[in-house]
């Protein structure tokens, strides 16, 4: 085929800039270490990377919403712990109180480290997690939940709420019990904890030790432990949901990884072929161009 | 011996004129569209002398020009398929890359919005965490209004240049007609029909003219050439020229349209002008930028309308009722410049599950109303649903007549989403009023006495008696309950199944277990519940539910719809341009390899008549000889 002059330097030239669009297209992909500069190198994978990537930022969020919750529960725990040994000396108490080897003074003496125990169980009920919210308020953690009238009565102030967190796409877990719950509504027993221990103590100061009072420390002691049952076996499904989604993000990163990152060693190579690809089109367009018949005919 | 000479001065003049054009050659080698041209040589018709025929020299018969018309014609289709693409994948390449970039783009920003609204239901009460959640809604609005007024700038440019470009187009038409009436103006050449390289100059004014827009040409037996575009708009006709101009679109001011001004009327042609730029740019703002413009308002307008309304069904910190969290305009319904009714129409957004990306067009066709969807002309019979007396909804929006009347004929345009990226705002201020909460909450009576247990229950629906106390009594046996509270209608003996849903007052609760005879259960106000975070939970996971397209996309989802639409057209458009461009690289070779010039060809052809030039001139030389002799014979 017939080849005009203009055509030589056109296809040399082409060939040239072609070479060099390649070359810069590799560069980048190495500079940035990313396969897909933009959605349109390979839409399917953009729209999966982008998937990824908020699937991964999504569990991400219910990582930190579980450390959020196992914060609150370990609040709790400690409060529930405290309250139970509390009660099992509040216990001890009772039942040498209950003797009749103890004599009127012994008895006093026993009320009041009774009436201790019960300014401390109220403080314990009263307190605050780490955030600065009430732990056993129901929802209305901003007011004091317990409040005691002075001679006997004691007041639960919140509400039966109970907050849960989400910390996985379908599971939610609850991070509080209800002070109504702990304190107040104990099945087995006629009245709240801290009735329970002023009666206790106003018995034991009258010298008249009321044998049902063990019956009730008892069962106030078997509603915590169910509790505790009951937090313990949060912190359980808590520390499940985080190693799934512990792996969960790990794969997700892993398939994001297979679709958006670069392979080094075919771009590095490509690379070099694309670089001797513009140098040859470089070196044939500098050795023909010089050929001509005018350089001849003198 | 005289037919000597003359044949000799023959030879001079031809080889002159040959070495002329092949110097002309040479020194066009570099002109782009230059055809080149050879000399024609013929023998001269011979002589009869003396009983033989002797031959009398050598006539040049004319120069022509080395053309093929079919190639030139492919250059120019080919020409006009490389520009569209190139046009339209230069212009959608800008959005692909914005919409795709990890830091620019839209899907960090909506990720750490939704995080932050986690991060509340976390810790409901903590005033700098609501502080960042009301942070970074301004941040996603911000970024939506962003890449709005990128797209929007866009919008602008195509306008300028579809300016520039309608300029240029009426430019080389007249130019073309120029060269039509130079033609006419010129002797006639008896080989080409006029001057070649005024063909030439013409056949590189169309070619220009054919990267602009596609065009057929039509040869006149004068020489002249008509030029046609669209479907059949004489552009050139002989020496006259038409023009193209951009007029405003009758809905909407802002945009341009072509129309051909032929015959004293203006033709709205922006539809049939294909090919070239101005055919790519247009089919750009067509296909890529509406239907970005409008995925990306889908995408606003699904956060605004699926936030807020979960956030109404919330309780704030001063204990009132979710107010709207986004801030969000209605949708604009553009009215036909030459609409002469004076209906005012406005659309509102009543069910986000069901919008789509489309535009829709009003208009009255004597007592019928109809609504077409534009994406796939689906038409919707609007006066059977009682339009325009009454509001009509179709694909989620309501359309109203608000007042006047709609004159027969009228038109309207109505785009749902278009706006939707550059109208949402952040309605809320204070972090107390954002609605973490639920406004009701649920107990049971200490004294009851069976093993039933309340659900927290869950609000769904505004209803004007949603907060008042209800109480749910059990009877004996307890088997059924009676509900008491205003707005229940207190029905009694309302049988029990453990664990289903119990409905009233817009709230649901469920009550399970073993409740004995006389046990009550209580649904009231959510009052001074400030560490509840159950509206929270609910905006929180609002991102990974799917809500839109009639419940089958996220809001990531739609994002994703519209970036993967972006990046595949502008990949189709690349590797259309690069597919086009080799085979615009073909037809030019093909061309050039008819009608270009080859240096060293013409180096040769230099030689080749130089010698016959000197040849001929040894000629001349010896007949001057042979006068000398014949004149030094006879003198005396």
């Amino acid at each position: 085929m017939r080849v005009s002059t203009s055509q030589v330097h056109q296809q040399g030239v082409t060939a040239m800039l072609e070479q060099q669009s390649k070359l810069t297209k590799t560069q980048l992909q190495l500079a940035t270490g990313r396969r897909i500069q933009v959605p349109s190198d390979d839409p399917t994978g953009a729209k999966g990377v982008l998937d990824l990537e908020q699937l991964i930022a999504a569990t991400e969020q219910y990582e930190r919403n579980a450390d959020a919750a196992e914060a609150r529960l370990t609040s709790e725990e400690v409060a529930l712990n405290s309250t139970v040994d509390l009660l099992q000396r509040a216990r001890e108490l009772a039942v040498r109180g209950n003797t009749d080897t103890v004599n009127a003074e012994g008895r006093k003496a026993i009320a009041s480290e009774v009436r201790q125990l019960l300014a401390s169980l109220l403080g314990i009920a009263n307190g605050k997690d780490q955030n600065g919210d009430y732990l056993f308020a129901g929802h209305q953690t901003d007011q004091e939940p317990f409040s005691d009238d002075g001679s006997g009565g004691y007041t639960y102030n919140g509400d039966q709420g109970q907050r849960t967190l989400q910390i996985g796409p379908t599971r939610r877990v609850e991070v509080g019990d209800a002070g109504s719950d702990v304190f107040m509504n104990i099945p087995g027993a006629s009245q709240d904890v801290f009735s329970i221990l002023y009666d206790l103590a106003a018995d034991l100061d009258a010298d008249n030790p009321d044998p049902a009072s063990l019956n009730d420390l008892d069962a106030a002691m078997d509603n915590i432990l169910t509790i505790q049952g009951k937090v313990g076996a949060r912190r359980n499904a808590i520390e499940r949901q985080n190693q799934v989604n512990e792996s969960q993000v790990l794969q997700l990163q892993t398939t994001r990884s297979a679709l958006q990152d670069l392979d080094y060693a075919e771009a590095v190579t490509r690379l070099n072929q694309q670089m001797v690809g513009l140098q040859a089109a470089q070196q044939s367009y500098a050795k023909v161009q010089g050929l001509s018949l005018f350089n001849f005919i003198r | 011996m005289a037919d000597f000479l003359d044949i000799g001065v023959t030879g001079l003049r031809a080889f002159q004129r040959s070495l002329a054009t092949t110097s002309h050659n040479i020194a066009n080698v570099n002109t782009e569209g230059y055809s080149r041209q050879r000399v024609e040589l013929s023998a001269r018709p011979p002589q009869y002398v003396g009983g033989t025929y002797v031959g009398s020299g050598v006539q040049m018969d004319g120069v022509r020009r080395v053309y093929d018309q079919f190639l030139t014609d492919q250059v120019r289709t080919t020409s006009s398929a490389q520009q569209r693409h190139e046009a339209l994948h230069e212009l959608a390449a800008q959005i692909d890359d914005m919409l795709g970039d990890p830091e620019a783009g839209m899907a960090p920003v909506l990720q750490s919005f939704f995080n932050a609204a986690h991060d509340v239901a976390d810790d409901p009460t903590s005033t700098p965490a609501r502080q960042v959640l009301l942070s970074e809604a301004e941040s996603l609005t911000a970024r939506f209004h962003n890449v709005y007024d990128r797209l929007d700038d866009l919008r602008g440019a195509v306008n300028t240049r579809l300016d520039t470009m309608v300029e240029e187009v009426n430019t080389l038409a007249s130019a073309i007609a120029g060269v039509n009436q130079d033609i006419l103006n010129l002797p006639k050449d008896s080989m080409n029909g006029t001057a070649n390289d005024l063909l030439d100059h013409r056949d590189r004014l169309i070619t220009q003219l054919s990267e602009y827009v596609s065009l057929r040409t039509q040869d006149q037996s004068d020489s002249t050439v008509n030029v046609f575009i669209g479907n059949g708009q004489p552009l050139v006709v002989g020496t006259d020229s038409q023009a193209l101009a951009t007029t405003a679109d009758p809905y909407d001011p802002t945009q341009l349209r072509i129309a051909f001004t032929g015959g004293g009327t203006a033709v709205d042609v922006t539809n049939q002008l294909s090919g070239g730029r101005l055919g790519g740019t247009l089919e750009f703002r067509e296909q890529v930028l509406d239907g970005a413009f409008n995925g990306l308002g889908k995408v606003a307008t699904g956060v605004a309308e699926l936030f807020n309304a979960q956030h109404r069904l919330g309780q704030d910190l001063d204990g009132d009722l979710g107010a709207d969290f986004f801030s969000f305009r209605a949708p604009e319904v553009l009215v036909h410049s030459s609409n002469s009714g004076t209906a005012s129409i406005s659309a509102s957004i009543t069910d986000v599950a069901q919008i789509t990306t489309s535009d829709y067009r009003l208009e009255r066709s004597g007592a019928d109303y109809s609504l077409t969807r534009l994406s796939d002309g689906t038409v919707f019979d609007l006066d059977a649903s009682g339009f325009p007396g009454v509001p009509v909804t179709v694909d989620g929006v309501e359309i109203t007549l608000d007042a006047g009347a709609v004159a027969d004929g009228d038109r309207f345009l109505l785009r749902p989403t278009r706006s939707g990226a550059d109208s949402i705002g952040v309605s809320l201020v204070n972090t107390n009023d954002i609605a973490a909460a639920a406004p009701i909450r649920t107990s049971k009576s200490a004294v009851n006495t069976g093993s039933g247990q309340i659900s927290a229950g869950t609000v769904d629906s505004l209803d004007a008696n949603l907060t008042q106390t209800v109480a749910i009594t059990f009877n004996n046996p307890p088997t059924t309950f009676d509900v008491n509270g205003t707005g229940t209608g207190n029905p009694s003996g309302v049988a029990y199944t453990s664990g289903s849903d119990i409905s009233y007052n817009g709230w649901t609760i469920q009550i399970s277990g073993a409740p004995a005879a006389g046990d009550t259960f209580t649904v009231a106000e959510n009052t001074g519940g400030v560490g509840d975070n159950r509206n929270a939970l609910e905006f929180a996971e609002i991102q990974n539910k799917p809500l839109l397209d009639n419940q089958t996309s996220t809001i990531t989802d739609a994002y994703g719809s519209v970036v993967a639409d972006v990046g595949s057209r502008t990949r189709q458009a690349q590797q259309a341009d690069a597919a086009q461009s080799t085979l615009l690289a073909q037809s030019q070779a093909a061309r050039e390899s008819v009608s270009g010039v080859n240096l060293d060809e013409e180096a040769a052809n230099l030689v080749r008549f130089q010698q016959a030039y000197q040849a001929t001139a040894q000629v001349i030389s010896s007949a001057n000889l042979l006068f000398d002799t014949l004149l030094a014979a006879v003198r005396r």
